[in-house]
């Protein structure tokens, strides 16, 4: 006869349900990734070859490449923070510390990406 | 009684001969990890050249034209390719193609040239304007 209460029976069991979508994320942003990079890699040695160098005005030239860029960054953070999470959970044993990195990482890099998302548009703007 | 912390573990790192499959995908983390880092850092370079006072753009400017900065620069560019690459990789796996332990070899291979040969002709298309 097992004294144990329901609760503790199911405890450490099972997924806390936000995993698969972590996985279908990460494979998702992924692939949207493979254009957007492979795009950004072509459009940057491009205009480099053209300016001779690289300001943040070289690459705001367009709305084609602007929109592609601000949603490289936007993307390529979102999955980065999904990694980054998987890199902490294997390394970090201790629960305090592991939860408060993920967060530090998740705020700072979204708080970058932001900010320069929108000096990209104000700098096109302008 | 040994402390819960002073356990004895089997060796692993100490005795197991690197492969192509450990080795590529610590590379996957490794370069992953390096690539974030270096998008936050591009994000903040944005920041500073838009919005930063000439001294500081001045001051960006002469750390980024340094050649340690030219060497990091390179280096997150090779990241990117064998991330991208090592990543289609896995994108099979995850399809179930290519699992094999022959099959897993040559694509692990193909990546690693890859990358190489990605990085090298990308930075000559640059430098021969």
């Amino acid at each position: 006869m097992s004294f144990k209460s329901e609760f503790s029976k199911i405890k450490s069991r099972g997924s806390s349900s936000s995993g698969v979508h972590h996985w279908w994320s990460q494979r998702f942003t992924a692939i949207c990734l493979i254009f957007l990079v492979i795009w950004f890699v072509m459009s940057l040695t491009g205009k480099i070859s053209q300016f001779g160098g690289v300001t943040p005005h070289i690459l705001v030239r367009d709305p084609i490449d602007i929109i592609s860029l601000i949603l490289l960054i936007l993307v390529a953070i979102h999955h980065a923070n999904l990694g980054i999470q998987v890199v902490f959970e294997d390394y970090v044993s201790c629960k305090c510390l592991r939860v408060a990195m993920i967060v530090a990482v998740k705020i700072i890099s979204y708080a970058s990406a932001f900010a320069a998302v929108f000096g990209l548009i104000e700098l096109y703007l302008s | 009684m040994t402390n819960i912390k002073e356990r004895p573990i089997s060796p692993h790192l100490t005795i197991y001969r690197p492969q192509i499959s450990s080795m590529l995908s610590i590379m996957h983390r490794a370069t992953g990890v390096f690539l974030f880092a270096g998008l936050v850092i591009f994000c903040w370079w944005i920041i500073a050249m838009i919005y930063g006072t000439d001294e500081l753009k001045s001051c960006v400017s002469n750390m980024t034209s340094h050649i340690l900065s030219q060497i990091l620069i390179f280096s997150w560019s090779f990241s990117l390719f064998y991330h991208l690459l090592n990543g289609v990789r896995h994108l099979f796996w995850d399809m179930g193609k290519g699992m094999s332990i022959e099959s897993m070899t040559k694509s692990g291979w193909i990546v690693v040239f890859g990358s190489l040969v990605l990085t090298i002709s990308s930075w000559s298309a640059l430098l021969e304007f």
